[in-house]
């Protein structure tokens, strides 16, 4: 499902930190979302899954839509929330075992019947690329596992929602060369599944797995735009100022 | 711009919500039932005559319901036991959180926890039975008790509170300063008191205010030291009865609804008041003891 | 430079001269209730019922040790949902708002009310209005008024420490909070909720002034009904001292108090542990 955000201002506390931003993610596609510390893009990301309105003070004005469904539209934020997932920057294995990381959202979404269930475990593992290291020990503690089997853990989890969107906050800031390889790659398998977008302050990275880059500072859509473009042909100065640590 | 910082309302949250208020309105009625209890007493009265009254003799006829001599036994054992165990316990945080080896500390802190873990009927039980003999024996006294002694055990039970949150108060003030400090080559002693007292100040504040709050409120030692005389004492060292010795003395033989226990629920009220003053002098002076640097 | 050197080591002194002597202090309370009351205590002493005339002067401390119980038990049964349920809404429904800071107070309030205050209102309510008389129950009740704000504040502290990214992963999976709390965050700040209910026993166990005037008597039979009135350790403390009956029963009856919230108080402390290891 393509999403769509429109004159889309956010802010905590009177402090406002996007500002009227237009933008439109690609169905099936991994959108990136490249900018400076500080840019908003991690509120950007919360804003779209509504997680950012459990902080303090946080007020917001313009219309995000998923398809032709309006984000804001439910007093009830966790419709969307399942809809649109969220991994965030520190991997989090919730304290179950890992099998039931990865049921936790079915389970509660009223799935009751336990072959299915075993069935979905198995299934979201194996699209997060995790199934073959932790099939022989589903039942131990999730926090067993390293940093980087912990953050595909989290995607398999956010995977099991059965979401249309999946946001990615720098899921690989944290993580050593290895991990952040088996991760792009999984991120390249997912994309003709759902749309992705992945924040990231690494350009290397936005190079190897983007096919739409947005450039994003001080709250503003600076350019946007295919990877090839962005990265060829970028048509604004401050994006070629920011491109320019790559070339 | 649309506020979207409501909580969730499900089912569930406001069946906590119900539950949260209603049992935070216990607080209020503890407000309204000393009020309600007490209301004819100070409607036939008045507040002057009964905070300033040094007569208490509520069952002659007519009653005389005089506090003063019980408020001031209050402050004077509270009072006394703070200026006793703020300095002390205050140099005790100092050495605890600064100074200690290691070793002592790990022994001095357990203990400090059984200490707040004692009920104070034991502290007013060993005090009576060790202290005030001591004072008989060594002064020849006819008998040792006094609102003195009562501030003596009640410094040793506020001792372990003020200590405590006293040491999470400097331990609160940032590293950094003291690296700074010490870096231009002044003594630790030096650094402790220029420095680290004035930056934990809110934080020792919250303790001192903690403490008065236990010292007023503490009924059984101060019942089984103060002496339990009911006039205006004159010094330190004379008997007195607290308002809350009191209470505990004479509730069980005051019947319901006389003078008498309209009276006591006055001396409730008023202990009431001055602890429920207190703490939210602790609350408005914009200390919260931790909680809300957790929250944040 | 000489003046300063001096004051320094005033200062030094005053520091290490508190911090030994308050762990003098410290040492010689618990000394003293260990070597006075030691010689008392025996399995007699915790087996049988005080006897003698006046009573207590011989015997032991079974029926106040069976009513202390009591009114621990029904103190925990009143105050511990409500306690809990007011936290959980503190941390996990009432965020930003006002409604929260002011239960907040309230219960900071609330654990500042001197305790004979409470039994006066326990008394009024309970011994007087509802007409219970002086018995277990009005005391159990009142005691459980006492340990409320205890409850609720080291409830929430134990959910305020859980990892506040549990929570804000399981609700990015779109679950709602109950069921966020009771799969995760219940399971986490367990261990720190059930020392937050031992502490609040052991501070019912230990407190004089509202069972004084709500439940307390000098001697009771043990029949454990709701509505008679009990004898319990503290106050049979008070009451073997106050009249002169046995200074040595006295001391044994204290350590007996300080040993049962010693056992308390340790297993609280080692709950805590588990969860800081755990986490």
């Amino acid at each position: 499902m393509a999403l769509y955000v429109k004159n889309f201002s956010a802010g905590f506390a009177g402090h406002q930190i996007l500002k009227t931003v237009t933008l439109r993610f690609k169905k099936n596609q991994i959108n990136v979302i490249v900018g400076p510390s500080g840019c908003g893009k991690t509120t950007l990301l919360k804003s779209i899954n509504r997680t950012a309105e459990m902080e303090k003070g946080f007020s917001f004005s313009g219309e995000i839509r998923l398809g032709k469904e309006n984000v804001y539209a439910n007093q009830d934020p966790s419709v969307i929330r399942r809809k649109i997932g969220l991994v965030f920057q520190t991997p989090v294995a919730l304290p179950l075992s890992i099998k039931e990381n990865v049921l936790f959202g079915p389970r509660y979404f009223g799935c009751r019947d336990k072959p299915k269930l075993a069935t979905v475990a198995e299934h979201c593992l194996q699209r997060a690329g995790l199934w073959a290291e932790v099939k022989d020990k589903l039942d131990l503690p999730a926090r067993t596992l390293s940093g980087g089997q912990k953050q595909r853990l989290a995607i398999a989890r956010a995977l099991a929602a059965e979401p249309e969107v999946l946001l990615l906050d720098e899921p690989c800031s944290s993580l050593d060369p290895a991990s952040t390889k088996l991760i792009e790659a999984l991120l390249l398998d997912l994309a003709g599944q759902l749309t992705i977008v992945l924040v990231t302050h690494n350009l290397f990275q936005a190079n190897r797995v983007a096919h739409e880059v947005i450039f994003l500072m001080d709250g503003q859509v600076i350019e946007s735009g295919s990877r090839d473009q962005m990265f060829s042909h970028p048509e604004q100065a401050e994006t070629k100022a920011f491109f320019s640590g790559l070339l | 711009m649309i506020r979207k910082n409501r909580p969730l309302r499900e089912p569930f949250g406001v069946f906590c919500l119900v539950i949260a208020v209603g049992a935070t309105l216990t607080l209020l009625a503890v407000v309204l039932f000393m009020l309600r209890e007490s209301l004819p007493v100070w409607q036939a009265y008045g507040l002057s005559a009964i905070i300033a009254g040094t007569d208490w003799s509520p069952l002659t006829d007519p009653p005389r319901i005089g506090l003063a001599p019980m408020i001031c036994s209050t402050l004077w054992v509270a009072l006394g036991a703070l200026v006793l165990s703020v300095p002390l316990g205050f140099c005790g945080a100092i050495f605890l959180a600064e100074f200690a080896p290691a070793g002592l500390a790990a022994i001095l802190r357990p203990v400090l926890h059984i200490l707040t873990g004692i009920p104070s009927v034991v502290y007013g039980f060993l005090g009576a039975a060790v202290l005030v003999k001591f004072f008989e024996v060594t002064f020849d006294l006819a008998s040792g008790e006094s609102l003195f002694c009562a501030s003596l055990v009640l410094t040793v039970m506020v001792l372990p509170y003020i200590v405590v949150t006293g040491e999470a108060a400097l331990r609160a003030v940032p590293p950094e300063y003291r690296q700074a400090a010490l870096a231009l080559g002044v003594s630790k002693q030096y650094m402790t008191i220029k420095v680290l007292l004035p930056l934990a100040k809110k934080g020792l504040l919250g303790a001192f205010i903690l403490a008065f709050g236990r010292a007023t409120g503490e009924t059984m030692a101060v019942l089984m030291l103060a002496g339990n005389t009911l006039i205006l004492p004159s010094s330190w060292f004379s008997r007195g009865e607290p308002l809350s010795a009191l209470i505990a003395l004479e509730l069980g033989t005051a019947s319901a609804g006389s003078t008498h226990y309209q009276a006591l629920f006055a001396a409730g009220l008023v202990l009431l008041v001055f602890v429920l003053s207190i703490n939210l002098l602790l609350h408005f002076s914009g200390n919260h003891t931790g909680v809300r640097r957790r929250e944040g | 430079m000489n003046w300063r050197h001096g004051q320094d080591r005033l200062w030094l002194a005053a520091f290490w001269g508190a911090g030994l002597l308050i762990l003098l202090i410290l040492g010689s309370i618990l000394s003293c209730l260990l070597i006075k009351g030691g010689p008392a205590l025996s399995l007699d002493f915790l087996t049988t019922g005080p006897k003698g005339t006046p009573l207590g002067i011989s015997g032991g401390i079974l029926p106040c040790l069976k009513g202390t119980i009591s009114l621990m038990a029904i103190a925990l049964t009143a105050a511990a949902f409500p306690g809990i349920v007011t936290a959980v809404y503190l941390v996990e429904f009432g965020e930003h708002s006002r409604l929260k800071n002011i239960i907040n107070l309230t219960v900071q309030c609330m654990a500042g009310i001197p305790s004979i205050v409470t039994g006066l209102f326990g008394y009024a309510l309970f011994v007087v209005y509802s007409g219970f008389g002086i018995s277990l129950l009005a005391g159990g009740l009142s005691l459980g008024i006492m340990v409320f704000p205890v409850i609720v504040v080291t409830a929430r502290d134990a959910l305020l420490g859980v990892n506040p990214l549990y929570r804000l992963t399981g609700l990015s999976l779109g679950v709602s909070r109950r069921y966020l709390l009771v799969r995760v965050i219940l399971p986490q700040a367990l261990p720190g909720i059930l020392s937050g209910l031992l502490l609040a026993a052991g501070y019912a166990a230990g407190a004089t002034a509202p069972i004084m005037v709500t439940a307390a008597a000098i001697s009771a039979g043990s029949s454990g009904n709701l509505f008679t009135p009990v004898m319990a350790l503290p106050y049979h403390l008070y009451i073997l001292f106050s009249q002169h009956i046995s200074l040595e029963n006295a001391y044994g009856t204290a350590l007996v108090l300080v040993l049962l919230l010693l056992l308390l108080n340790t297993t609280a402390l080692w709950l805590r542990r588990i969860k800081e290891k755990g986490a």
